[in-house]
């Protein structure tokens, strides 16, 4: 017959150490924390401070931004100065005809610039055109473009229809390929998609170039700030609670409390001493 | 496959067979019986092997079955479809984007719970290469415990868990007794005793069971841990006994053996069909409301998607038809063709698919497990009497806790300490009154001196008619059962019963000189100022909730046979055929005035021949296998009847600390507290009074002692009609029993509505557990589906747990039942307030700004993309790059939330317990 010795068995059902969780910040949500409370007497000043901040700052802004030349000239519709004088053929009209496929037109605009100092830029213009196209955005080859020498079969084929070219029986690779490269070589023919094109001159200041946008927007929301922040003090002096009365109507309608959307003006401290 | 065992005439055929029969047939330690069974042919049944399986994935299964498991979440589902979508067309972003967070979230996810498994693994394995010892041929053989199989006979030394589970044959104990803790089951840890039939008792030594002729025939394996309905037959001396076997009989898989040096048992249930195994497979999931906002925020936000898609498809055809093309654009899909619109359509969706927050759902598990654990760590939550912290069963429903309208709350034991004290007791029309531990009569301060005949007649019922079990503690640690050990005082016993009142009363009899020392042989012992007096028991027929009383049969030393019972007054009374009714039921009010628990006391003496024939026909209907229960109902109400009524007791049950200021506080938060007792009215509506449910000035609605459905038409009605009539400024508390309840909630479900929407508190009495689910179900479905929580402690609030949104269960005296079925569990009642109005208030208001940020952060990013079309001649070009789509949702923007969803306090905690209305919606 069989005896059998088993070894103790551990007990694993009592647990002598307490379970008494530990008492550290962390675990009682007390740490630190800043709780704002948004009384009418920060705020106030806060519109206030805004305002005087904004209005200086967008008002230079905007005085520095219109010292700024810009000249654009539209040679959309120029003259092609080969032209006859009765024709008045423009390039662009002159460029559509068939017959003058692989010829060049030379038109005239004339600049006059007035008051530009310093360094005058030169900038291209296009109205109407979609360079954010997927297709036409994407057909580049950004090794190509990075000055590897490629050869025609490796090209992106998001070059396409701008990849290759066959030319006596040999396969030839655009340099640079692509759709993009396709259109900037080309004195942009606009009217097939309705826009225009431009060169434009402008001076430029430690801001950059002419922008009135940004002064503009500074001095509305200041001027704004200013107002509602008058027109809060106005109702706040004459229609404001003190937080003592809030305390008291608090106690006598704890519920009706529940709706009030701002709930903790109820316990702004000091709330209402301006008009004390 | 044939099998002949030599010197016995049976074939046993071995067979496969997979379905599972309705009565097990189990011969015991595989000793074929066929004069038992009376079956020529043994066929025997494959059961499943004990091999505990908790692994989800073995190393074939792990990709395939993970990977399903994976993208069955919505948000991971999503993004493989998107991805494969950006594989197969032309897409705007490149599929890198979305496949390597996705990549990158499934194989962590699956590394995790690939980890998991393999503990999981590991821990089964521990389990199942555990060292078992089984019975075979006389001799003890060594096996792993995962090759038990039913019908084994298997020995469990002391502190070894069982198995599997076991119908107990025998102990080192002479009574056939022995102690297990269930901790691992239910959580209790009190010492239980389990017995074993009297003829198996003496089956001692291994070489014993090679006589032992027995077949067990039990159900099939059902998951209640306090339901076993079997029966035993056993030869005996040429004879066949058949003995029913019931939960004391049966040692469960996980329980452990205590202060018991050995026993034997036969493997009845095994592997995944033990009740272990078939509990822990069951896990009710319930979703928060705002959970289920959330989906339809989703919802709402594909259709969204799917909205713009189609109209940017649209514009992007009716622009290139009705402007042409650029010439500086490469040509392309650009035709009106059916497959061109599916791809374009396809590419806007996956272009604007960022709408959608993906990191939403990790980042709302991240914040809700977090925000569980400061649940748990709350010290303020933390009971000392038990050394218990708060415990959060699951994290899914912490903002729900912050939402609930109607609280449901149980008496005893959540709004009482359930430490019960008689106060009280009324004999033959005189009251008695418990003062400084000594018994005196009512309004007289003097001690009784000489207890009368009267009085020593109740109290005997008193110290015999109970299930307490007596323990002594010696001068260590270790608590051994004193079934011998004896102390005239009683005073170091140390009484254990499941019902509190029973010990109370125990308690109370010892107090007075009556002191019961356990039973040993199966007579119970009991002093009487000093004299020994022997009771033989000849049967117990266990307290139930339907009968709601319990009886013990007794023989005393002179031979004569008594039924003693006790029980809820109304059952008894209904019982009773002599004894002084009437000023009892005077008293019993009188008690119930002052919140008092009463039980109404009973006995009567029957001769020999009345015990044989109940007791045959209890046995009978004890071992009966189908419609047992009712059976043994009838037969109890048999011997329950023509009783004398002997007096009454009523004992206190003292209310928990702060509960009227937690009551005071979660209704000042708009909360409405319903209170669902079992109690009877006069009790509940004096307990409703000192907890603050109810205040003086309210007027009760009293919706009680209806006895037909039209009883409570005209009661309903007539309510109705009070408070139309009344003042405005009247508050109205409505009162209503659990009969009344049973018709109004079948028939009268409108009128109940509008009824309670013009009370201020509900207090619902004499309620069963299934009634207390219905009242929660009936308020569920309310105008405005309300959110519910129900609190409870007893195994019988467990259902109203499961039905409520949230089930708070109380660490209470009565199991635990109710904590293992709850949502979130904490020792005491006034915690409460601290969960539902800090951090149930806390988590909601964390999680809505974090799902309200998430989608509003992904709609401000994608605000830009689609206006962007516009430009790019709705080609569905992006205006960011593909990686900064991609880290703006999984880092940039994500991170800052979940700090915010974990730790935000919009208010300081003492403003949001001190003035509860802030937390009211």
């Amino acid at each position: 017959m069989a005896s059998i010795s088993t070894p103790p068995v551990v007990d694993q059902d009592e647990k002598p150490k307490s379970r008494r969780p530990k008492d550290t910040k962390f675990k009682q949500q007390k740490l630190p924390a800043w709780q704002p409370i948004l009384t009418a007497n920060t705020v106030l000043p806060a519109f206030f401070a805004i305002g005087i901040a904004f209005i200086p700052l967008g008002a230079t802004l905007l005085y520095v931004s219109d010292n700024i030349k810009e000249n654009a000239y539209d040679y959309t519709h120029c003259i092609n100065i080969n032209a006859s004088e009765n024709t008045n053929e423009t390039c662009a009209e002159f460029l559509k005809n068939i017959s003058n496929a692989g010829e060049t037109c030379t038109c005239r605009v004339t600049v006059t610039l007035e008051e530009f100092s310093g360094t005058v830029y030169m900038y291209y213009g296009l109205t109407n055109f979609y360079q954010n196209h997927r297709r036409y955005v994407r057909s580049r080859d950004d090794n190509q473009l990075n000055g590897q020498v490629m050869d025609p079969s490796q090209l992106a084929d998001d070059c396409n229809p701008y990849k290759t070219t066959s030319l006596n029986g040999s396969t030839l690779g655009y340099a640079p390929c692509g759709a993009i490269a396709n259109s900037l070589f080309n004195d942009y023919p606009v009217i097939a998609f309705d826009g225009t094109k431009s060169i434009i001159l402008t001076t430029s200041s430690w801001m950059g170039g002419k922008n009135p946008f940004l002064g503009i927007a500074y001095l509305v929301v200041g001027s704004l700030c200013i107002i509602l922040g008058a027109a809060f003090l106005i109702v706040h002096l004459k229609w404001g609670k003190k937080v003592e009365w809030w305390i008291k109507k608090f106690d006598e309608d704890p519920l009706a409390f529940s709706n009030v959307e701002d709930e903790q003006q109820v316990e702004g401290d000091g709330y209402m001493n301006i008009s004390a | 496959m044939l099998l002949h065992r030599p010197g016995k005439g049976v074939v046993v055929v071995k067979c496969m067979k997979h379905e599972q029969p309705e009565i097990r047939t189990i011969h015991v330690g595989h000793n074929v019986c066929s004069s038992i069974t009376g079956e020529e042919v043994y066929i025997p049944h494959k059961y499943p092997h004990n091999r505990v399986v908790s692994s989800q994935y073995t190393l074939l299964t792990f990709l395939p079955k993970n990977l399903f498991s994976q993208f069955r979440r919505i948000a991971n589902f999503y993004f493989l479809v998107v991805g494969i979508i950006q594989l197969i067309i032309d897409t705007p972003v490149t599929p890198i984007a979305t496949i390597l967070p996705l990549t990158f979230v499934i194989t962590v996810t699956a590394i995790k719970q690939g980890y998991e498994d393999w503990l999981r693994h590991k821990a089964d394995k521990e389990i199942n290469y555990r060292n078992a010892t089984v019975v075979e041929k006389g001799h003890l053989k060594d096996c792993r415990s995962m090759d038990i199989k039913v019908g084994d006979i298997v020995r469990v030394q002391i502190n070894e868990k069982f198995p599997c589970d076991l119908v107990m044959l025998s102990s080192n104990n002479q009574d056939g007794k022995c102690y297990v803790t269930t901790a691992n089951l239910d959580g209790e840890t009190n010492l239980k005793t389990q017995v074993c039939i009297p003829e198996t008792r003496k089956y001692r030594l291994d070489t014993d069971f090679e006589g032992l002729e027995a077949v067990i025939e039990c159900e099939k394996p059902v998951a209640d841990l306090y339901r076993f309905i079997g029966r035993l037959h056993i030869m005996q001396n040429g004879q066949k006994i058949t003995r029913p076997l019931s939960l004391e009989n049966i040692l469960l898989q996980g329980a452990r053996l205590r202060n018991t040096t050995f026993i034997y048992g036969c493997a009845v249930y095994t592997g995944q069909e033990t009740k272990m195994g078939l509990n822990s497979k069951f896990k009710t999931t319930k979703f928060s409301h705002v959970e289920r906002r959330m989906n339809t925020f989703l919802i709402v936000f594909i259709i969204t998607l799917f909205l713009l898609s189609s109209i940017f498809t649209g514009l992007k055809y009716w622009y290139t038809t009705t402007f042409i093309l650029p010439w500086y654009v490469p040509p392309g899909k650009d035709e009106l063709t059916t497959m061109n619109v599916i791809e374009d359509f396809l590419a806007f969706t996956v272009l604007y698919y960022y709408i959608i927050p993906i990191s939403l759902y990790v980042t709302i598990e991240i914040q809700r497990v977090v925000g569980s654990m400061f649940f748990k760590w709350d010290c303020s939550m933390y009971d000392d009497e038990l050394d218990h912290p708060a415990q959060a069963n699951t994290s899914d429903l912490n903002e729900e806790l912050g939402q609930v309208e109607y609280l449901f709350a149980d008496k005893t034991g959540t709004l009482t300490e359930n430490t019960m004290q008689l106060r009280f007791c009324s004999i033959n029309g005189i009251i008695y009154e418990e003062i400084n531990d000594t018994l005196c009569e009512y309004n007289s301060s003097q001690p009784v001196s000489n207890m009368s005949e009267h009085l020593i007649e109740f109290f005997t019922v008193l110290v015999l008619c109970h299930t307490v079990r007596v323990d002594h503690k010696t001068s260590g640690d270790t608590v051994v059962s004193t079934d011998s050990i004896y102390s005239h005082s009683g005073k170091d016993y140390e009484y254990n019963a499941s019902s509190p009142d029973e010990k109370a009363l125990v308690e109370a009899c010892r107090k007075y000189g009556i002191v019961f020392h356990g039973s040993r042989n199966d007579h119970m012992e009991v002093t009487f100022q000093d004299t020994m007096k022997r009771f033989k028991v000849l049967n117990i027929l266990e307290f139930d909730s339907i009968r709601r009383c319990m009886s013990v049969i007794v023989q005393d030393e002179t031979g004569e046979i008594h039924v003693l019972c006790k029980g809820a007054e109304i059952d008894i009374f209904e019982k009773v055929s002599s004894g002084d009714l009437q000023s009892a039921s005077k008293h019993i009010n009188q008690f119930a005035k002052l919140g008092l628990r009463t039980l109404a006391i009973a006995k009567k003496t029957i001769s020999r021949i009345e015990f044989e024939t109940l007791n045959g026909a209890l046995l009978e209907a004890k071992s009966c296998l189908q419609r047992r229960e009712k059976k043994v109902l009838e037969v109890c109400n048999m011997v329950e009847s023509e009783l004398k009524l002997l007096g009454v007791t009523a004992v206190e049950d003292k209310l928990q600390k702060d509960v009227p200021e937690t009551i005071i506080k979660l209704r000042n938060a708009g909360i409405k507290v319903w209170v669902l007792t079992g109690d009877k009215e006069e009790t509940a509506i004096n307990i409703s009074y000192s907890t603050g449910h109810f205040n003086m000035g309210m007027k009760e609605l009293h919706l009680t002692g209806n006895v037909t459905s039209d009883d409570c038409q005209i009661a309903i009605t007539r309510l109705c009609q009070t408070i139309t009539l009344s003042d405005d400024g009247d508050e109205y508390v409505l009162i209503i029993d659990g009969q009344s309840l049973h018709h109004v909630l079948a028939n009268h479900q409108p009128a109940l509505r509008q009824l309670c929407s013009s009370c201020v508190a509900v207090l619902c009495c004499r309620m069963s557990p299934i009634q207390k689910a219905q009242v929660v179900r009936f308020v569920k479905h309310l105008a405005g589906a309300p959110v519910t929580a129900a609190i409870g402690d007893g195994a019988n609030d467990v259902s109203m747990i499961h039905e409520a949104h949230v089930g708070i269960g109380i660490m209470g005296k009565e199991g635990r039942m109710a904590v293992t079925n709850s949502d979130y569990a904490f020792g005491k009642f006034r915690f409460l307030s601290r969960a539902l109005l800090l951090h149930g208030h806390l988590y909601y208001i964390r999680l809505a700004t974090v799902v309200q940020y998430s989608f509003y952060k992904n709609v401000a990013f994608i605000t830009p993309q689609v206006f962007y079309q516009f430009f790019c001649h709705f080609s569905q070009q992006s205006a960011y790059d593909s990686f900064y789509l991609l880290f703006y949702n999984i880092t940039c923007t994500s991170l800052p939330i979940l700090i915010y969803g974990m730790f935000e306090q919009h208010m300081l905690q003492s403003k949001l317990l001190g003035k509860p209305a802030y937390t009211s919606q």
